[in-house]
């Protein structure tokens, strides 16, 4: 698994390149995350169109990310397929936790004219 | 009833191979595509369980899962010898929903989706296995 990082209209978009964010990949992302963070990132779309499989590791690293931001900035997700899309449902973190876009210049877009926190 | 064994080393990285070969074997079963889904993953999660804190990551353990179909369904186990889940309670919690940043659970949806997967949830600690049980039936018609 490895990460494609770009920055458009001030959004860090993050590509996971890689079909499951599992376990043996969660910390991996995490550390990613981290770095972005620690380099002074606040607005992040993170883009799944790759990723076909993800379990609560792969969860939790997101929602270790959103926690690492705090208050700082946004975190959004976007190109959910149909299993991850499942997985957010099921866990319940589609109901406000997570902004959850259908394409990746939509979450853009929405994190680009968001009020900036702080 | 018939079944199959399917065992790895305690890596996380090795788990994949568990959900393919259990998805390959529901997909024969009259199981929906969303059942299918569901057990992959539960299957998945048990094994990360096991890895994660009954070996506490050690990798010279084993991971056993085995897949028995009868007239009426489909019984996973998942089983290691590391220690024990600290409480089994856990596996009957429902999963709370989180509104805020603070609200957000740090552990316990691997559990929760497992049960998700199945009709019935069973463990059972050591001696010398501890044993995940997983039960799925089919469906009426199927």
């Amino acid at each position: 698994m490895d990460f494609q990082n770009k920055v458009e209209q001030g959004v860090t978009v993050v590509n996971i390149n890689g079909q499951r964010l599992d376990a043996s990949a969660a910390q991996l992302f995490k550390s990613h995350m981290v770095d972005l963070i620690q380099q002074g990132g606040t607005l992040f779309v993170l883009n799944l169109e790759a990723v076909d499989f993800m379990d609560s590791s792969g969860l939790a690293s997101l929602m270790s990310s959103m926690k690492t931001l705090g208050g700082r900035g946004e975190m959004a997700v976007c190109c959910l397929g149909e299993k991850v899309r499942k997985l957010f449902a099921i866990t319940r973190l589609d109901r406000g936790v997570f902004r959850i876009f259908d394409t990746e210049a939509e979450a853009v877009s929405a994190l680009s004219t968001a009020p900036r926190a702080g | 009833m018939d079944g199959i064994n399917l065992t790895i080393a305690s890596r996380l990285e090795l788990v994949h191979l568990l959900g393919l070969a259990v998805r390959g074997i529901c997909q024969g079963l009259p199981l929906t595509a969303d059942e299918t889904d569901a057990l992959e993953l539960a299957v998945c999660e048990a094994a990360n369980n096991s890895i994660k804190h009954a070996y506490k990551g050690r990798a010279d353990g084993k991971v056993r899962v085995t897949m028995a179909v009868d007239g009426t369904g489909l019984v996973i186990c998942v089983q290691d010898r590391g220690a024990p889940l600290d409480d089994a309670k856990q596996l009957t919690r429902d999963l709370a929903v989180a509104q805020t940043l603070e609200d957000l659970p740090e552990g316990g949806m691997g559990l929760f989706l497992i049960r998700n997967a199945a009709d019935s949830v069973g463990y059972k600690a050591g001696d010398p296995d501890n044993v995940l049980v997983i039960r799925k039936a089919f469906r009426k018609g199927s």
